[in-house]
């Protein structure tokens, strides 16, 4: 599949205007200044699409990572998912227009990527109740949009802003993705990664429906203890496997020891999908989930390390 | 006037499109010119066996290229088979010799491609490998990129690499691949690569009062609660998991959290609900 080139929906209608505009250009009246004002109207039409936010700073989309590739081998762009994935994820064309929504199939830009980590979501777990952390219901429902006992309602963007993986904005439900995630030379440009800043940017959201207070820096706290992590650090509050039944990761108790921080969301999404996952789930993207796991539980909890994910042979 | 006026007119309706890119549709369809497939449990997929790992110069690169493409996407049920097709080729050098050269040319180009490039070259235990995986492992990791939520994002992509790296030279178990694994977890930069020297040290040589006593001469002492963190692999029931996680947080009451804090937490933003019903059947 060819790139598409990063341009406005609307490029068709701009040129029918710019066309229409310089029919009447072509009046009489004006045959002396025409030149300069068709020059004029021609510059300010280019404008206006860089005028639109997301306009031609968009994330790399020349190429996607193997993980991604091989996951989307899979299921070779099944257009029935997509087509449910905009609707559960909450993913509106204007924030998309320039990332594949109309090219949904071309797995080097953001919205396909996007809709293969939410595959990876919704069917890729194996959900083994005596060795899961947690089952795809729980995922499911940290990630899509519909307001439950996990957040209030979401909507699924994708950024170019920089220093992030993804953000969670409380005043208007908005989890964004940013390039760290869909730029394929990037460590954390897989399916499985991905889809952990679902559950991670998700879990804010629970913190907010619930009134949790999770640190003042962004949701999250500063460095001290095992967190190496300045300012993106968390708890992480250990359980064994069925302490939660599928369905409850959102209970809490309002003490240590029933309740979940974003970042221990996100590292027992990711060893589930490492571990547990169906036995369709490419090696790469297995892999990928064990590595971005294993990394984020050495160095992102004060009272780390969290749990180490699968076993350390290397093949 | 009269002619200012449509051309006015004009540059409203693009400035009006342009922000409500569909024209006014509040939110089209995702489309794709392609035609549309059936559902993926219907699909023919190519389930190839592992390819050989063989030949030299020109051909071994060839072979090692074509097993890391059949590696990364290979399921469950191929491991085995991947391990098999591994272990034939571990007298060959030319393979080692090729699997890393792309490890490193990957690293920077794609992540997940140079983790299964990393971790054959490591199940393929060969003395070339050995020197390639000490020499990446080893590797500079770099102090100034994009910053990225408290990391520097190139280094701590180099160091999860690092550590996949680690794993093979622990997996080769012979005397100098101890002695490099034990200076990994004593003396590199990285948390990530000390913590995964640490698991892979254990995986090989069990977890027992030998191994620990080693380890004790070498581990930060900062770091000594590596030992013990909770393992969770894949052959373990839910109560042997469950019973390894009750002793460790008996040994380190410090670990368990404060209680979460409450308050502060703005009113939830009003969206208009979502009705996608349930996903398609896969």
């Amino acid at each position: 599949l060819t790139k598409l080139e990063p341009v406005c929906r609307t490029q068709s209608l701009n040129q029918k205007s710019l066309n229409q505009s310089l029919n009447i250009l072509r009046g009489e009246p004006m045959k002396a200044i025409k030149p300069m004002l068709r020059k004029l109207l021609a510059g300010l039409l280019l404008l206006i699409p860089l005028a639109t936010s997301n306009a031609f700073a968009v994330c790399v989309q020349t190429s996607a990572s193997v993980a991604d590739q091989t996951l989307w081998n899979n299921h070779g762009c099944w257009q029935a998912f997509f087509l449910w994935q905009y609707k559960a994820y909450d993913l509106r064309s204007g924030d998309w227009n320039n990332r594949g929504w109309q090219d949904a199939c071309n797995v080097n830009l953001e919205f396909p990527k996007h809709w293969n980590a939410a595959y990876l979501v919704t069917y890729g777990l194996s959900d083994n109740n005596a060795k899961s952390f947690h089952g795809t219901i729980d995922y499911r429902a940290t990630a899509e949009a519909a307001s439950s006992q996990f957040h209030g309602g979401i909507f699924h963007t994708a950024t170019d802003a920089a220093g992030i993986f993804g953000s969670y904005n409380p005043n208007n439900g908005n989890v964004a993705t940013a390039c760290p995630l869909y730029n394929a030379a990037s460590a954390n440009a897989n399916p499985a990664s991905r889809a952990g800043d679902y559950m991670h940017e998700g879990w804010h959201a629970w913190m907010q429906k619930h009134n949790y207070n999770n640190g003042s820096f962004g949701g999250h706290r500063a460095a001290s203890g095992n967190c190496t992590a300045a300012n993106f650090c968390d708890y992480f509050y250990f359980h064994g496997i069925g302490a939660y039944a599928f369905g409850a990761m959102w209970e809490s108790n309002g003490t240590a020891s029933r309740f979940h921080s974003p970042n221990q969301v996100q590292v027992e999404f990711l060893c589930d999908v490492a571990d547990y996952p169906q036995p369709w789930v490419p090696e790469s993207v297995r892999q990928t989930a064990k590595s971005d796991a294993n990394t984020r539980a050495a160095q992102r909890f004060i009272n780390g390390p969290g749990y180490s994910c699968g076993d350390p042979r290397p093949w | 006037m009269s002619i200012h006026l449509p051309v006015l007119i004009m540059i409203g309706i693009s400035l009006v499109a342009c922000v409500t890119p569909d024209g006014g549709n509040a939110n089209a369809k995702p489309t794709t010119v392609q035609i549309s497939g059936p559902a993926p449990s219907q699909l023919k997929l190519d389930v190839r066996p592992a390819p050989k790992l063989v030949g030299t110069g020109a051909d071994a690169s060839k072979s090692a290229l074509e097993f890391i493409d059949w590696a990364a996407a290979s399921t469950v049920d191929q491991h085995e088979d991947g391990r098999a097709a591994i272990a034939a080729a571990t007298a060959n050098d030319a393979i080692a010799q090729a699997l890393a050269d792309e490890a490193f040319r990957l690293a920077s180009v794609d992540h997940s491609r140079a983790l299964i490039a990393l971790s054959v070259l490591g199940e393929l235990r060969n003395p070339v490998g050995q020197v390639a995986l000490n020499k990446f492992v080893n590797q500079d990791l770099p102090s100034k990129g994009t910053e990225v939520e408290g990391v520097i994002l190139e280094q701590e992509a180099l160091a999860s690499l690092e550590a996949k790296a680690v794993q093979g030279l622990a997996y080769m178990n012979n005397g100098t691949a101890i002695e490099q694994t034990l200076q990994v977890i004593a003396r590199h930069p990285s948390r990530i690569v000390r913590a995964a020297a640490i698991e892979a040290y254990f995986f090989n040589n069990g977890d027992n009062a030998d191994t620990r006593g080693t380890l004790s001469q070498y581990i930060r002492k900062d770091e000594l609660i590596f030992e013990d963190r909770p393992r969770r692999v894949a052959a373990e029931t839910d109560a042997q998991f469950n019973a390894k996680l009750e002793a460790y947080l008996k040994i380190h009451p410090e670990v368990v959290p404060p209680a979460p804090e409450t308050g502060g937490a703005s009113d939830l933003p009003k969206l208009d609900p979502v009705t996608p019903g349930l996903p398609p059947l896969r």
